[in-house]
């Protein structure tokens, strides 16, 4: 008998899906968000079309944006790491938003999830979460190094962090993310099976520590962008100033997202 | 404050992230492709069982066929696939349709499953002659093992080639898959639920003495855990009934779509 195209699960193949359906549980998820001014025209041609950068100060040359680096413990996925960009923009409807345009992965299902069900445009790379760079045979150390190749072994930029106080909630103002989800045509008549524009609000829990303080903490951060590549062009975001940095340790999880742009409709 | 200025266009590319494209537009080129196959005979009510509607084997015990790929160079780079066919009937045209399959590279994974519906997962595989990266000898098989997650072991495909085939004595037919991309929004229908035919036109090596690189020999077929996660006990062989294997050219174009579940209510 065929399969019910109903029961038979969630994505491809169905009957042995990939990934279920969501929501995707994470625990004890560290994050580090570095933000950042980078320059608004050269982030401009990442953006979908509608979408404007929602600059510092209301100056669009002054793009605001976050890099977060992310070492996922335990998640439905299994264990990964990940990064990427949000940029502050305003959308169709003139609300602000964080575009999400450039995200790596090392772990397959996140990638195929994140692509085919919100558009979160993954690739994967190369990644390592170390303090003090005691993985290249340094000491251990007060400095989180995180460092991204794709390929591997062609570095592409490197984040570090250094915790150096507790932080309150309300120096983080978050936003809801919305991603370009663009899937195209199997058959040349045919029309991108989506081209859209997704939200999705996702709060993060923080955990407490010991004393019953929220596991979120400020301190200095730092990028740097090693290769210009046409391939994965991050090098767009180089900072012009950094503003902050945060590292927390929350638990959340990732349900469906909701589509406030539909291009193929326009 | 400066003026907002408006944003007219979209980045260019075929493929997410658009601006920084994982993969550009078909074709996608094959060069010295290596690949062996088995073809046999299975228990159809289990085949069915990874069969969407409308799919249906076109005998009784289904033909199958388990290939196993290395592609020394392609514009994916290089990589391994492992993949089982069943020769089905849809709508009275005849298919090799493609239930499951693995690859060992992450652009052909992205875009198999975004283009064409091929529902590809990444596993470890490996091609060796006579088994020599794990141990062996150097040896006249073939031995393509397939392993998710490593350790793990899915199928292993041996080959001895034996005698060179005429390619004409081989019955073409056109590839079918499932493109299955579930919706961003609750309460949505997928962006696409379609079967999709692929028409893949290659050219086979020769060798010095011009006979094409077409062999023919004895092969085993070997499934390997009994997994829901990854199901391909379900095609387990019943009775061999061929084993092959070619070095060929080819591209993979775009597909055409020959059934639409959602347009077809499927999903209402």
């Amino acid at each position: 008998m065929a399969m019910n195209l109903k029961t038979a699960g969630f994505s491809m193949p169905l009957g042995a899906s990939l990934y279920p359906p969501p929501p995707y549980e994470f625990r004890d998820a560290e994050q580090i968000s570095l933000c950042f001014e980078a320059d608004g025209a050269a982030i401009t041609s990442l953006l979908p079309r509608g979408l404007v950068i929602d600059g510092v100060d209301g100056d669009p040359s002054r793009a605001y944006c976050e890099m977060r680096v992310c070492l996922y413990h335990w998640s439905a996925f299994g264990p990964f790491r990940e990064t990427y960009i949000l940029v502050r923009v305003r959308g169709h409807d003139d609300r602000p938003y964080y575009f999400l345009p450039l995200i790596f992965t090392d772990n397959e299902a996140p990638l195929a999830a994140g692509r085919e069900l919100w558009g979160y445009p993954k690739k994967l790379a190369r990644m390592t979460w170390d303090w003090g760079g005691a993985a290249k045979g340094g000491a251990m150390g007060e400095q989180l190094i995180f460092s991204v190749n794709r390929p591997a072994s062609t570095p592409l930029f490197t984040a570090v962090f250094t915790p150096e106080r507790q932080a309150d909630t309300s120096e983080r103002h978050g936003l809801p993310v919305v991603s370009h989800r663009y899937l195209p045509p199997s058959d040349a008549s045919r029309a991108p099976a989506a081209n859209e524009l997704i939200e999705l609000a996702s709060p993060k829990h923080l955990q407490r520590d010991a004393a019953g303080n929220l596991k979120l903490w400020a301190g200095r951060g730092s990028i740097t962008f090693h290769s210009t590549s046409e391939l994965d062009p991050w090098h767009l975001f180089t900072p012009t100033l950094m503003k902050s940095s945060f590292w927390q340790i929350s638990d959340f999880n990732l349900p469906y997202g909701r589509v406030i742009h539909d291009y193929l409709s326009e | 404050m400066t003026d907002q200025p408006s944003n007219n266009q979209m980045p260019p590319g075929f493929s997410m992230p658009l601006g920084a494209s994982l993969y550009p537009a078909p074709p996608y080129e094959f060069r010295r492709a290596d690949q062996a196959w088995v073809q046999y005979e299975a228990n159809s009510d289990d085949v069915k069982k990874l069969l969407p509607p409308g799919v249906e084997p076109d005998s009784d015990p289904a033909v199958c066929e388990a290939w196993v790929c290395w592609y020394p160079w392609t514009t994916f780079g290089p990589y391994h696939e492992a993949y089982i066919m069943v020769r089905v009937v849809v709508n009275g045209v005849r298919y090799w349709y493609q239930p499951v399959i693995f690859t060992d590279n992450e652009v052909p994974l992205a875009a198999g499953r975004e283009i064409w519906g091929f529902a590809k997962k990444l596993a470890v595989m490996s091609w060796d002659w006579g088994g020599a990266a794990l141990g062996g000898n150097r040896g006249e098989q073939l031995l393509f093992t397939v392993e998710r997650p490593a350790g793990n072991r899915i199928m292993t495909l041996t080959m001895a080639p034996e005698r060179l085939m005429d390619p004409a004595d081989r019955e073409g037919l056109p590839v079918l898959s499932f493109r299955h991309l579930p919706p961003s929004e609750e309460g949505r229908k997928p962006a696409a639920s379609e079967l999709v035919r692929l028409d893949v036109a290659g050219s086979l090596y020769k060798g010095a003495d011009g006979r094409p690189e077409f062999w023919e020999g004895r092969g085993s077929l070997t499934m390997g855990a009994v997994s829901e996660i990854d199901p391909w006990y379900l095609l387990r062989p019943e009775r061999i009934l061929g084993t092959y294997w070619t070095t060929a050219d080819f591209g993979l174009p775009l597909g055409t779509v020959v059934k639409d579940y959602v347009a077809e209510g499927y999903f209402d």
